[in-house]
């Protein structure tokens, strides 16, 4: 007989567990969900919160619960607890006896046990509706957790409270007699498994049936009545064929082959053996496919956390860019800035430069023309007396001297007039020979000094049009440095040759002449005169400017010792 | 003299003036009225007849120069003096239509030109000058005469004759070579001042002395005698039967 224990044995823990586990399908009893509703500070306003997310911890408690989220659950109970905020009672019953769950779930049995037992103590504090529950809750950790007797006790007493939820107690009664069962007390276990199998009847629960009905059988079993057990065992296999489990199928089709084998009926056993092991590979196929989806899921999980951590370094690489772009706008927002800074200070060196020209020009000018006008005058009548010879060449040298000045000042002053556009500008039709004779007069005395001889073969018809002021400052710079490079004695001849629309006014000088390559270069050089004084060469350069300005042309042919000839073609006529 | 040309200054600077003065006495012009403020120079519009004006744009530190160009309005040319070469002086100047200007510092041939200049403008006549054009403004005859600026007041003039291509033209004083024809001045005289005595000599009416239309001559208020031919003898006794 000792093959033949075996079989009930496995089938009575493989029983017990499938209790359990349909016990543990109805984890709130409606007494049970009415107390949380009542006690949730969220719930408490409106029953619809209670599968809805909130803040509130308490909520989330018995929210995640409800969403079989357990770990999350636990941690808003270690909160609460830790904090020790709650007070009410059926708080305290509610979170204790989720507490117990949740640790009968993770199969902490002995903390399990401990925090059922406390819900109990605090749910008999105010008659809670739901403590039969908690009863069987204690009473299946104790069974798990093999203590029979004492699930016989905490079972028995949650019998003895009455209850309407048929379903909690037949269940309670179905575990009280599998209780017994262990302990071999048989009547006892018969009793409760009949009035749980009653009970099922009543209520018309197949899968109740179908496990109360195996384990009568295997009570009976156990007993050796045979005869009473085979057609409960045979009632199970039908029970749990219509109920569809196929758990309890496969017990009830394990257990009736053992039976039949038992009973020498091959033929039988081996076609249970045959369907059972049928199921225990769809089983297996259900868990294995449960196993594979599993196993995707878990993939499926990494793939994400891999696009998540792909994303998340992209975010990353955004971030990284955003702040290079910050840093880049910052320093050239700098940059820009002190630009700024430097063009205002370089606008206002400029501002002050002009001015300043404008006021050392302006204030050496009137004086410089003043002195070159006395000296002119002085000459004038010194001449007509001719006396002292020396004194004479003295006061010329000093209007030479104030003439040069006056002609520097006045370039510089024209120089920074026309580059900052500012020069007055007039052109008017104007007879040539008169502006020339104009220039001229201030180069008399200087001329008798030197005994040159200007020969001006210009018809007093000769007309050009052109800007007054600024054609005055070329005839004074071209005439200035002929007469500077003649040597004494020395001609220089001004002619007009007349075109169509232009008019070319040639001043040829018979002096040393200058290489002219450095005026063409547009660079300002200085070259040697006749005294040996240097002139820089911003007179050329001026004049060649403002002849352009006067939409004319100014160029200069120069031979070394055999003089220079600068010709200045301008306009006759308005453009 | 008669024959200076009469110029009106406005200038506060002394020394300026004073440059000025001597650079005009220099080319024989006459002063006829200095002005170193606004109220002065409009005062002086109304009591001094002038040629030209020379005005200093910057008087008493204001572009008062300007203003008083405009006081003086078309009909009689002004020259801006000013020690500023920058353009922007002139912006407000140019409403005013200068007709020159006048760089200082200048030298006399400068001044005179800027002056001969101005005249020829108002007259219409630029270039004339350079050309030996006589200019013809207000009431008078401008030329130049050995690099000077003559005016020759129409009312001083006795008799104007053909010499060859040109003219000359008398006054009680001197003989001024015209580079022009005799047709061509009495289209710029007006009708009845100047009479034609023969084709080639027309008088003023107003230095006629006596005529002695039997031996066909005229005695001129200075004494001269001219001949009036019998062809413009008629039309002479007709319009001015009066001396008869």
């Amino acid at each position: 007989m000792k093959s033949y224990y075996k079989g009930p044995y496995i089938l009575y823990f493989s029983l017990l567990f499938i209790s359990f586990s349909t016990a543990q399908k109805q984890q709130h009893t409606e007494s049970f969900k009415k107390e949380i509703l009542e006690s949730c500070p969220v719930c408490n306003t409106d029953a619809s919160y209670f599968d809805k997310f909130n803040k509130d911890d308490f909520h989330q408690l018995h929210y995640y619960f409800s969403q079989k989220n357990i770990d999350s659950s636990y941690i808003f109970i270690t909160k609460l607890i830790s904090k020790n905020q709650i007070q009410d009672k059926k708080q305290l019953y509610i979170l204790h006896t989720i507490k117990a769950r949740i640790l009968y779930q993770k199969k902490l049995l002995n903390d399990a046990s401990i925090s059922a037992q406390k819900a109990i103590e605090i749910g008999h504090t105010f008659q809670s509706s739901s403590l039969e529950n908690q009863y069987g809750l204690l009473g299946v950790i104790y069974k798990d957790k093999e203590e029979f007797s004492k699930g016989i006790e905490v079972l028995e007493k949650s019998k003895s409270i009455s209850s309407e939820n048929q379903r909690s107690k037949r269940i309670n009664l179905h575990n009280l007699g599998l209780c017994y069962l262990h302990e071999e007390k048989y009547e006892k276990a018969q009793e409760n498994l009949l009035e749980s199998y009653r009970l099922n009847q009543q209520y018309k629960d197949t899968l109740g049936l179908a496990q109360s009905s195996l384990d009568i059988a295997n009570l009976y079993y156990q007993q050796y009545k045979d005869d009473l057990a085979i057609p409960f065992f045979e009632k199970g296999l039908a029970y749990a064929k219509r109920a569809n489990n196929l758990t309890v199928l496969q017990d009830a089709l394990l257990n009736l082959s053992v039976v039949e084998e038992n009973r020498k009926d091959v033929a039988k056993a081996l076609r249970y053996r045959k369907e059972y092991e049928k199921i225990k590979d769809s089983i297996w196929n259900r868990d294995q496919i449960w196993e594979t989806a599993q196993n995707d899921k878990k993939v499926a999980q990494q793939v994400n956390e891999e696009k998540l951590k792909a994303e998340q370094q992209e975010k990353f690489f955004y971030i990284i860019i955003a702040i290079l772009a910050t840093v880049l706008l910052a320093f050239l927002s700098y940059f820009y800035i002190r630009m700024r800074k430097q063009n205002k200070i370089i606008k206002e060196l400029n501002a002050t430069k002009n001015k300043l020209f404008s006021i050392v020009t302006h204030d050496l000018k009137t004086p410089v023309h003043t002195l070159k006008s006395k000296l002119y005058h002085i000459l004038q009548r010194k001449e007509k007396s001719a006396q002292d010879q020396k004194e004479l060449v003295t006061l010329t040298e000093g209007y030479d001297l104030a003439k040069n000045t006056a002609l520097l000042i006045d370039n510089t002053l024209h120089w920074t007039l026309q580059h900052q556009d500012k020069l007055l500008f007039h052109p008017q039709k104007l007879p040539l020979s008169s502006i020339i004779e104009q220039v001229l007069y201030d180069y008399l005395p200087i001329i008798e000094e030197h005994k040159l001889e200007i020969n001006t073969t210009i018809d007093e018809a000769t007309f050009i049009y052109a800007d007054a002021n600024s054609l005055k400052i070329v005839l004074r710079n071209v005439l200035d440095n002929a007469i500077k490079f003649s040597s004494s004695e020395g001609k220089i001849n001004i002619k007009a040759i007349e075109d169509s629309t232009t008019c070319t006014l040639q001043i040829i000088d018979h002096g040393c002449g200058f290489d002219t390559a450095f005026f063409n270069q547009n660079k300002t050089t200085s070259t040697k005169d006749r005294t040996g004084k240097t002139s820089t060469g911003l007179g050329l350069q001026l004049s060649k400017e403002l002849t352009e300005k006067n939409s004319g042309i100014f160029s200069i042919s120069s031979a070394k010792d055999k003089g220079t000839t600068v010709s200045i073609t301008l306009q006759t006529t308005m453009k | 003299m008669t024959n200076e040309v009469k110029v009106l200054v406005f200038e506060d600077q002394e020394k300026d003036l004073q440059i000025l003065k001597e650079t005009l006495l220099l080319q024989n012009m006459e002063i006829v009225g200095v002005a170193s403020s606004l109220q002065e120079g409009i005062a002086l519009l109304d009591r001094v007849d002038f040629d030209i004006a020379l005005l200093d744009i910057f008087v008493e530190g204001e572009p008062k120069g300007i203003a008083f160009a405009n006081e003086i309005g078309s009909d009689k040319p002004f020259i801006f003096i000013t020690s500023s070469l920058e353009a922007s002086i002139f912006k407000s100047a140019k409403n005013t239509n200068p007709h020159n200007y006048l760089i200082k510092p200048y030298n006399p041939l400068e001044l005179l030109f800027a002056i001969e200049l101005a005249i020829e403008k108002t007259a219409a006549q630029e270039g004339a000058f350079s050309q030996k054009i006589p200019v013809h403004y207000n009431e008078a005859i401008f030329v130049k005469k050995n690099k000077a600026l003559i005016k020759i007041n129409r009312k001083d003039i006795y008799a104007i004759s053909v010499d060859g291509q040109y003219c000359n033209l008398k006054t009680d004083e001197e003989t001024f070579l015209l580079h022009t024809s005799l047709t061509q001045l009495m289209k710029e005289f007006p009708e009845n001042q100047f009479i034609r005595v023969h084709r080639n000599m027309i008088v003023s009416l107003e230095k006629i002395k006596m005529v002695y239309p039997e031996d066909n001559l005229i005695l001129l208020t200075n004494g001269e005698k001219v001949i009036l031919s019998r062809k413009y003898k008629a039309t002479f006794l007709k319009n001015y039967r009066i001396f008869r």
